[in-house]
């Protein structure tokens, strides 16, 4: 970031209980907080906005702890995943996630078949990540759907790289596994 | 090779195939299977419903996030006995009644609003319309109408706080006084101890001490034009960051002129706005119209800057540049040219005038805020060695 204060800059005087800085980070991440939320089943439009809301209320507690070991975007998503598991989810909603899957928009196909097909493959896609233990949810999110490099994402939430690998090869094995055809092994 | 584990593939798929791997994949159906099943389920994952915020929603959490925003209380004090006040010269109590004629009867006053981190807490009046527009180390506090009592604690070295009304504006300089203001205009100082700057537009600073008073020579005779009603009261306002507006809808006094809002003020505040929504066009324009239309204005200083901010998120570099050093050179006690020089600093990087970079970080090195600090340290690591 050569055109403003860093993101490190941001976050440095976001600690030191700058509010200004704690607008710099929101202008600069709310929308890549947003996104991930989104992508992840654990979380609902009903409680997105308020764990952004979460996310970024902690910037300035937990700053002082950023050590530049990932970026800085990686680690607020970071944050953003603990507020996420922490967020009190009711039985109803994890239905309701369930049932988002099954309305899921999907691209134009040529043909009926090859778009019942598809929305089908999407569903089981949906529910298969919905029943992830949230660790592998977000590695498979971060690493593959966001595309964050795995040691970055590593770094940002403080684990071992070979953990971080390990929560995506489960993640990508289960869903590999709804992939499949119905009583294939 | 043997086949690699199914971890050692799922890796190899984020980080990239080795050579050897890529050719055992391509001979090996089973590892060729799991690696196009895996492409594929990214490919069919990245379909799945994600949600993209508008900027007006964006716009909206933010402004409930910072106002929910707690800052972290200061330490405790332990209270001091009187007599030890004047020795220390600590836990100055400035109050400030901003007093602009708008009608106002006896209401209960809305609750203080702190401009935290802030040295200063807002206490508005009924009908107050004001604005906490910068946060610390130079702290803004805009009104426009109605009546405002602050507090403000000692300021640190560095550090300000400013009241402006119109293109007036009195600085605390760690003291308690009186300000009394009547339709955007500045209409007497009363100070109590301690020192105050009074700015009034077009005349030099007057610097008041203990027990001094400042009166407006000769009252502006302002006469509200005929049949022109009040514009209605707008709707409450969130705490932070839009203007503040006191519960209580006023009425047309027949008394009192209309309020009026300066022409700098309007542009500063189209630009703010703008800079806010990420409109960074409209906002550089708006700033340079808030420059131009009153070059020595009480928000010149901020409006440059603000100007040059917004020339550097278009990428307008070279204009980037001319604009923060005419900032810098007419601004150069600004408690924003620390930041501007590390700003500087990092354009000049790009456009590889490394000599002036290295200057400009070298001022920001030893800037109050560690934040540019920090910055300006990160951009002498940035430069390249010296050949």
């Amino acid at each position: 970031m050569s055109h403003d204060l860093s993101d490190e800059a941001l976050l440095a005087a976001c600690a030191t209980g700058d509010r200004a800085a704690l607008g710099g980070l929101f202008d600069r991440f709310s929308g890549a907080v947003y996104r991930f939320l989104s992508r992840l089943p654990s979380t609902d439009e009903f409680s997105r906005d308020d764990i952004v809301q979460a996310t970024f209320l902690e910037l300035p507690r937990t700053a002082a702890q950023f050590q530049g070991r990932s970026s800085v975007k990686t680690w607020i998503l970071g944050v953003a995943s603990n507020a996420a598991r922490h967020q009190q989810r009711s039985e109803q909603r994890r239905h309701a996630h369930h049932e988002r899957f099954a309305t899921v928009p999907i691209a134009s196909s040529s043909s009926p078949d090859v778009e019942v097909d598809l929305r089908k493959l999407l569903e089981r896609i949906g529910i298969a990540l919905a029943t992830l233990p949230h660790e592998q949810q977000v590695a498979f999110v971060l690493c593959d759907l966001e595309q964050l490099s795995g040691v970055d994402v590593a770094r940002g939430f403080g684990i071992p790289e070979g953990t971080l690998w390990r929560r995506l090869h489960m993640a990508r094995k289960a869903l590999r596994a709804a992939l499949a055809p119905r009583g294939a092994p | 090779m043997t086949c690699p584990t199914e971890l050692e593939l799922d890796q190899a798929i984020s980080t990239g195939a080795d050579h050897e791997m890529r050719e055992h994949v391509a001979s090996c159906p089973a590892c060729r299977a799991i690696w196009d099943e895996t492409e594929r389920l990214i490919v069919l994952a990245g379909q799945l419903q994600v949600a993209q915020p508008g900027g007006a929603m964006l716009e909206e959490r933010r402004t409930a996030m910072l106002a929910a925003w707690v800052p972290p209380e200061p330490a405790i004090k332990v209270p001091t006995p009187r007599w030890r006040i004047g020795a220390v010269g600590a836990s100055i109590a400035v109050a400030v009644a901003l007093v602009i004629v708008i009608g106002t009867r006896e209401h209960a006053s809305p609750p203080a609003i702190a401009a935290h981190p802030s040295r200063g807490t807002v206490h508005p009046h009924d009908g107050a319309v004001f604005r906490l527009a910068f946060s610390p180390p130079d702290e803004i506090v805009r009104l426009r109408d109605g009546v405002i009592d602050i507090d403000v604690d000692p300021l640190a070295s560095g550090e300000r706080f400013r009241v402006v009304v119109g293109t007036d504006e009195v600085e605390v300089r760690g003291t308690s006084f009186e300000v009394r203001a009547h339709a955007d205009h500045l209409i007497a100082v009363h100070v109590g101890h301690g020192r105050v700057e009074v700015r009034v537009a077009g005349s030099p600073v007057i610097v008041l001490g203990n027990g001094d008073a400042w009166q407006l020579p000769v009252p502006a005779p302002i006469t509200p034009p005929a049949n022109l009603p009040m514009p209605p009261m707008p709707p409450i306002m969130p705490p932070m960051p839009p203007m503040h507006h006191a519960t209580i809808a006023r009425q047309p006094d027949p008394i009192a002129p209309p309020v009026t809002t300066t022409a700098q003020e309007v542009a500063f505040d189209q630009g703010w706005d703008a800079l806010r929504r990420g409109d960074y066009g409209p906002a550089a324009a708006a700033f340079g119209r808030a420059i131009a239309l009153a070059p020595d204005g009480a928000l010149s200083e901020d409006a440059t800057f603000w100007h040059a901010v917004s020339l550097a998120r278009l990428q307008r570099t070279t204009d980037a540049i001319a604009a923060l050093r005419a900032f810098l050179d007419a601004f150069p006690t600004s408690t924003r040219a620390d930041e501007a020089s590390a700003m500087l600093g990092w354009l000049l990087v790009d456009t590889h005038e490394y000599f002036e970079a290295r200057r400009r970080f070298e001022v920001a090195k030893n800037g109050l805020s560690p934040a540019v600090r920090e910055s300006a340290v990160k951009g002498l690591a940035a430069l390249p060695t010296a050949r």
